[in-house]
């Protein structure tokens, strides 16, 4: 028991201490720190240096993985204000269809032929996966750029918002129906029972505010919102949704509380998964990431990367260009990169048994792949300026 | 100890579809809180603070803290257009029994220099730091 304890804290101090001098250096020359932190488990990982087992901090991954959802939907009426952005809705409604129709078109037709994959279950998910655009890249380009305050930034930052919320809509609608007919009616029964559990703590939990606030205890504000975000992500687990559409019905459910509006509510959060959970989630996906199979089913990692970055790029420039907006290429580019948003979606498909943990070796090339093609297409585009 | 109601002050409104620049010019009076209306109804406020975030250079700004990690956290109030994305709606807000002690608790928890005084859902008036400075 020492054992399995010391290697834990062994583990995370390694991985945090390490990630985080990866993920500044990232930063600094404009990549994403969420890079750095999965190269950092990659390197630490079993694959190279062998210093941290995967093991040894899947717990706190876990809990990463759940914050990430769980802050989205905190704000969730943040995104939903932006939906009244006309064009970027055209925009970021337009690159999610056709690059979903034209990615599991591609992958209906000819895709088992050259990709693992075989079910139409596996296609869905892969398609809307790769069609989900990220939103922290265009936000560090425009914001590089000094064009975020500029039409075009607001424009391109609001369709990629736009773009990831409807996705995610899209994959709560496609995990309630992915289900197997045997087990169809048990899995309507516990939705139906998790639907009614959210409804009442959605519609009644501002009235529990007034009592909570006045708790001797301290941080009690914070101890319930985590035992509701864990509560939550466990029975969507247990009722075969997975854990982390939980955590996101949870974020929705504390954001109607008062105390979640505060300042120093937030701060908390933000601290807690920003300094802590999340970067160890990326280490952690890092770090079981294995080289050999990587370069195996490297065919199957550029394929999907191709799909995407055409139909992104394609629909990314022609419908600015029908807006009438400057610098459509400069828009289409920042829509090309595949991270988080993607993992969610294949993390949400392995944790429902769609998927081998064989798709994560076939997404990570992609992460870099996609940074290094917006990289050198900025540089095409300031050549030509 | 005095309470909200004896130390607020009127309220000052301003529409929410009201331009950045109109919103910038009530602060040029002595105003630190915009009480935002929709349809005669009082949506949130805005305080000075929030419009320091439209002056700060973008090569200081954070991506994470202006989209979030999946872009539903946006804070438009970096790139603003209107008044309603300046906004905060409601974040915090006092009763008009409220004791000083209690407001500036408030204030101080949230790092706010105004809050708005809330009775029956209707803005009736806002609390300044610089008039609770009074009873020091």
């Amino acid at each position: 028991m020492a054992g399995l304890s010391a290697s834990t804290l062994f583990g995370l101090s390694v991985l945090l201490f390490v990630s985080f001098i990866v993920g500044e250096l990232f930063e600094r020359i404009g990549l994403e720190s969420i890079l750095g932190y999965i190269l950092t488990g990659l390197f630490l990982g079993p694959s190279f240096l062998g210093m941290v087992e995967p093991g040894a901090v899947q717990s706190f991954a876990t809990i990463g993985a759940t914050l990430v959802l769980f802050q989205a939907g905190l704000r969730e009426e943040n995104a939903a204000d932006i939906f009244r952005h006309r064009k970027g809705l055209q925009l970021g409604i337009g690159v999610l269809v056709v690059s979903f129709l034209f990615i599991l078109g591609f992958l209906y037709f000819i895709g088992g032929q050259y990709l693992p994959f075989n079910t139409m279950e596996q296609f869905i998910f892969l398609a809307l996966a790769y069609a989900v655009v990220d939103v922290g890249v265009p936000s560090k380009i425009m914001l590089s750029r000094g064009m975020l305050r500029e039409e075009t930034g607001r424009y391109a930052i609001k369709a990629s918002v736009i773009n990831v919320t409807a996705g995610l809509l899209a994959l709560t609608g496609l995990v309630l129906v992915s289900s197997s007919m045997e087990s169809l009616i048990v899995r309507l029964g516990g939705i139906l029972g998790f639907a009614v559990a959210f409804y009442i703590l959605h519609e009644f939990i501002h009235r529990l505010d007034d009592y909570i606030i006045m708790f001797e205890e301290a941080e009690s504000q914070f101890a319930i919102t985590f035992a509701l975000l864990l509560g939550l992500s466990y029975m969507s687990e247990v009722i075969g949704l997975s854990s982390v559409l939980g955590a996101f019905f949870a974020g929705i459910i504390v954001s109607r509380s008062d105390f979640s509006e505060s300042e120093a509510f937030q701060e908390k959060i933000r601290g807690i998964g920003l300094g802590f959970f999340i970067p160890i989630f990326f280490a952690w996906f890092g770090l079981g990431l294995n080289i050999t199979s990587m370069i195996q089913n490297f065919q199957a990692a550029a394929i999907l990367f191709t799909l995407s970055t055409v139909s992104k790029l394609t629909m990314g420039y022609i419908i600015p260009k029908l807006h009438g907006m400057d610098h459509p290429l400069t828009i289409g580019a920042s829509l090309l990169s595949l991270d988080i948003e993607t993992l969610v979606v294949l993390l949400i498909g392995l944790d429902m048994g769609i998927f081998s943990e064989q798709v994560l070796q076939i997404f990570a090339p992609a992460v870099f792949l996609s940074t290094l093609t917006i990289v050198l297409l900025y540089a095409l585009i300031d050549r030509v300026n | 100890m005095p309470e909200a109601e004896e130390i607020m002050l009127e309220p000052d409104f301003i529409e929410y579809d009201a331009d950045v620049e109109d919103v910038a010019e009530e602060f040029s009076g002595t105003e630190n809180t915009l009480i935002v209306k929709k349809d005669d109804e009082a949506i949130g406020e805005i305080h000075e603070n929030s419009m320091l975030k439209v002056l700060i250079p973008e090569e200081r700004l954070d991506e994470e803290k202006v989209v979030g990690l999946l872009g539903l956290s946006f804070d438009s109030s970096y790139t603003p257009e209107k008044a309603e994305d300046l906004m905060n709606k409601h974040e915090v807000k006092v009763k008009p029994e409220d004791d000083l002690g209690e407001v500036a608790f408030l204030m101080h928890r949230e790092e706010i220099r105004s809050v708005p005084v809330m009775e029956d859902g209707e803005v009736v008036g806002v609390v300044h730091e610089d008039t609770m400075m009074d009873y020091l």
